[in-house]
């Protein structure tokens, strides 16, 4: 090769590299319309399957589909959203929804109460195996449609076509409050001739997802970004944004990455937050506001497995409690990011005024072992499935507290995707758990003992029924004693090993208006259900 | 020769038979299913719920039939669809297999330029200072695992002086333009890279080394050529032959390698898919993904054996 071609090459080499590393990280301000008022959020992987069985994409609920009503940011109450209003002539066991007028889909059809008809039934239709069929389990008809003696749920009628009438097959005051916000509204124009058991393969949930809110579906790019553009007419006002964009992840660590460098504006939550060993550099990027005690609604907690006779004793599970200095764990090893926890429900108008603290204590927790006869040479086999490692050193920490009072588990780690056969089999003995509460204490995982899953043979029938009686009312002060009661049995029983309630800490780009304002209002982070977020409000600084 | 390649490609049928059939119960005694892999860890899901939904997806079948519904499916051309969005594994495989290839290719294109022009300079200049430098960096490069490396270049190139952006394809949302895509593509093309940069450099220094004490190059210097033309057409044309089975051999460690490198910089190419199947436990993604890097690894070693014969003479397969 000549010199004179060498040097040409070389030259070319080095413009073409200048020209990419001049280029600026977000080479979109030139390149597309509209990219200033863009806002960039996080989205997990494999969270695309739509509402009816995925837990993780509710994101896209609160700007694409809608549901009647959904549940607000400040945890008050919820919002109108597709029904304008609702009511009950008979104290909550029918229910009158009054849809909007004027609702269009993203396609310019009318969203009507047959819309309303073909949403219920097919989250109850057993061929569309719909995870959420249960939240609709009080509507009259929905056994015989799920055993297959019905073909629709009897309980739902069209009344006019902006009028739907909801049967329940008793009195349920807080049903729109607690189990209708998971239900978003699907078009049965277009998914109404798809065959139930393949309706998850039909297109529409991946290609054009034509919904009612705030933002129509454009674009989905696998697994790199959903785009979405402002609806002109959304009924609440035009969106502020011009464009919604969920890039998708697979993990946190390139969220946080993505996030320093400007690449999106707002991170996601399900799956984690900010992980607790990235909160101080994430702080001190110029562009983030972090929240770093965002309330994950998420009692962290040792589960007993009451199959095993040895723990059955109460005082072997207070003492486990007194033996961890649970404080100086959330000081170290968490830095700081958890509060103690000394009962299930995190809403503090859910808690007694007088629980017990199980302040650290390893001296009462030693006598509490030796009066219930605990035998110390017993080992207890130990699972949980938080591989980070904040956690396993959680894990090691609390093993060493109760190693110090007598009591040797044997932490097994388990592959998320066993947790759900170790519920199911119950083969452990003890085990480091957590399980969302939501934002009502009727709400959480767990809403009944004497024969749930999650209570693992467990059974208080005072529990069971002050349940019951906090269901029968919708006014919080005439809810909260049944709730407190409850809450005080578990905190004198240990039902589980109360440690702390998580906190998952979130950060947000200043570039944006909006995300960081409502999620720091809401009383706890809202999975798994669509939040209304203001999120026509959110705008581009 | 066309015998040849048609009996290995017969041969290569039973293998991938045999592939799939472990790979297929190797798989499906992970423990935990599509189904509880899809619900949340966080609240048990009713039975009847995860009954129905197993009966939809045919995993309540015995997993011999399970298997023999997925051969039945791959004779009718159709490897199925996933557990996880339902989309056919065909059009998911096919709609991240580009960003692939282009990575791969761009990290094989680094990895052999870089790779041969360290090897001949350090060959060339054996026991240099050069040469002990390169030696130097060529071991810190095989032995530096390419997700470190790819970790190091985000901090380095996004996060501390960004230049360029950490992860993606493409910025999302816009119009799909060259520049926009070869920006993203510099760090993992260069963590994919620069590992295998090594392996050719110490090739290609070894290979050449070998060739350059051959009676050929004396006598071709003896007769009076020039030391570029010695170089070039003689030490090099014969020294590149190993090279090429090198290429082979690293296609396969490269569609490996992209697995992690895909994950870390959120390139949404099939490794990043086969991670979140295996996480999903969503099967037919998993057997779609094992199918095609079998059909890659044994068409990268019979091309290997037929380059062989192409650049060597001498070589014969009958």
């Amino acid at each position: 090769m000549s010199s004179r071609r060498k040097s040409i090459f070389a030259m070319t080499g080095t413009a073409i590299l200048a020209t990419l590393l001049s280029m600026p990280i977000t080479s979109s301000a030139q390149t597309a319309p509209g990219a200033e008022s863009t806002i960039r959020q996080a989205f997990r992987t494999g969270c695309m399957a739509g509402p009816l069985w995925t837990t993780c994409g509710r994101r896209l609920d609160e700007t694409v589909l809608q549901g009647l009503a959904h549940v607000n940011w400040t945890g008050n109450g919820v919002k109108a959203l597709l029904a304008e209003s609702w009511s009950s002539p008979d104290k909550g066991k029918t229910w009158i929804f009054k849809l909007r007028n004027g609702v269009k889909w993203h396609d310019g059809k009318p969203f009507t109460a047959d819309d309303v008809v073909f949403s219920f039934n097919t989250y109850v239709d057993p061929a569309v195996a719909s995870i959420y069929a249960p939240k609709l389990v009080d509507v009259k008809g929905y056994q015989d449609f799920r055993d297959g003696k019905a073909t629709s749920l009897a309980g739902v009628t069209k009344v006019d076509a902006s009028t739907v009438k909801i049967e329940l097959v008793d009195v349920r005051p807080l049903w729109v409050e607690l189990q209708q916000i998971s239900i978003s509204m699907l078009p049965k124009h277009l998914l109404g001739s798809i065959k139930p058991s393949e309706l998850q393969q039909s297109p529409y949930w991946t290609q054009a997802r034509v919904g009612t809110g705030p933002f129509k579906w454009t674009k989905y790019v696998p697994d790199q970004f959903i785009e979405l553009a402002r609806n002109d007419d959304y009924f609440l006002g035009k969106p502020k944004a011009e464009r919604m964009i969920y890039r998708i992840f697979a993990d946190i660590p390139s969220i946080m990455n993505a996030l320093s460098t400007g690449e999106i504006d707002v991170m996601s939550y399900e799956g984690g937050g900010v992980p607790v060993s990235d909160i101080e550099r994430m702080q001190k990027v110029p562009t983030l506001t972090v929240l770093p005690n965002l309330d994950a609604g998420l009692p962290t907690y040792l589960q007993f497995n009451f199959n095993h006779t040895h723990l059955k004793d109460a005082r072997i599970r207070q003492a486990m409690v007194y033996a961890i200095d649970r404080d100086k764990i959330i000081a170290s090893v968490k830095k700081g990011t958890g509060k103690i926890s000394n009962t299930m429900f995190p809403a503090a108008w859910a808690q007694s005024p007088s629980l017990n603290p199980y302040k650290y204590d390893p001296a009462k927790a030693k006598q509490l072992l030796k009066d219930a006869g605990w035998d110390a040479s017993r080992k207890v086999d130990f699972i949980y499935y938080y591989a980070d490692q904040v956690n396993k050193d959680t894990v090691t920490a609390i093993q060493a507290y109760l190693a110090a009072v007598g009591v040797n588990i044997v932490p097994r780690l388990l592959n998320p995707a066993e947790i759900q056969v170790a519920y199911k089999d119950g083969t452990f003995e003890m085990g480091y758990f957590a399980n969302g509460q939501g934002l009502d204490p009727s709400l959480g995982a767990l809403t009944t003992t004497c024969g749930a899953q999650l209570a693992f043979t467990w059974c208080n029938k005072r529990v069971d029924e002050l349940y019951n009686a906090g269901l029968s009312e919708s006014a919080r002060e005439k809810r909260a004693p049944s709730y407190q009661e409850i809450s005080k049995i578990l905190n004198e029983e240990m039902f589980r090993g109360w440690l702390w309630y998580e906190v998952r800490p979130m950060a947000f780009s200043k570039r944006v208006v909006g995300p960081a304002e409502h999620y720091s209002q809401m009383p706890n982070l809202i999975f798994d259900l669509p939040v209304y977020n203001e999120v026509e409000k959110w705008e581009v600084k | 020769m066309f015998n040849y390649i048609l009996r290995r490609l017969l041969v290569s049928i039973p293998i991938l038979i045999g592939i799939t059939v472990i790979v297929f119960f190797i798989a499906s005694q992970m423990p935990g299913d599509a189904v509880l892999a899809m619900i949340s860890t966080d609240t048990p899901q009713a039975e009847d719920l995860v009954k129905l939904r197993r009966g939809q997806l045919g995993l309540d079948l015995p997993i011999y039939e399970q298997y023999g519904r997925w051969v039945g499916q791959l004779l009718h051309g159709n490897l199925g669809f996933s557990f996880q969005s339902g989309e056919s594994v065909i059009s998911v495989i096919a709609a991240r297999l580009p960003a692939t290839l282009e990575l791969m290719g761009v990290a094989l294109i680094i990895a052999i330029i870089l790779g041969v022009f360290l090897g001949v300079v350090s060959a060339l200049k054996q026991y240099s200072w050069l040469d002990y430098s390169f030696t130097f960096f060529g071991f810190a490069g095989i032995s530096i695992p390419d997700f470190f490396l790819g970790m190091v270049l985000v901090y380095v190139f996004s996060i501390e002086l960004g230049l360029l952006p950490s992860s993606g394809i493409s910025t999302a949302g816009n119009a799909f333009s060259l520049s926009d895509n070869l920006r993203h593509l510099i760090l993992p093309a260069f963590a994919l890279g620069l590992a295998r940069t090594a392996s050719f450099m110490r090739y290609t220094r070894a290979s050449v080394l070998e060739v350059m004490n051959n009676d050929y190059v004396r006598t071709a210097r003896a007769k009076g050529l020039g030391e570029r033309l010695v170089t070039t057409r003689h030490i090099l044309r014969n020294a590149l032959i190993p090279v090429v089975t090198v290429i082979g051999i690293t296609l396969p460690t490269l569609f490996g390698g992209a697995v992690i490198i895909e994950v870390i910089f959120q390139w949404a190419g099939i490794g990043l898919m086969f991670i979140n199947a295996v996480t999903g436990r969503d099967s037919p993604v998993i057997m779609g993904y094992v199918l095609l890097s079998a059909v890659i690894v044994l068409a990268s070693n019979l091309i290997t054996d037929i380059m062989y014969s192409v650049l060597d003479p001498r070589i014969r397969y009958d």
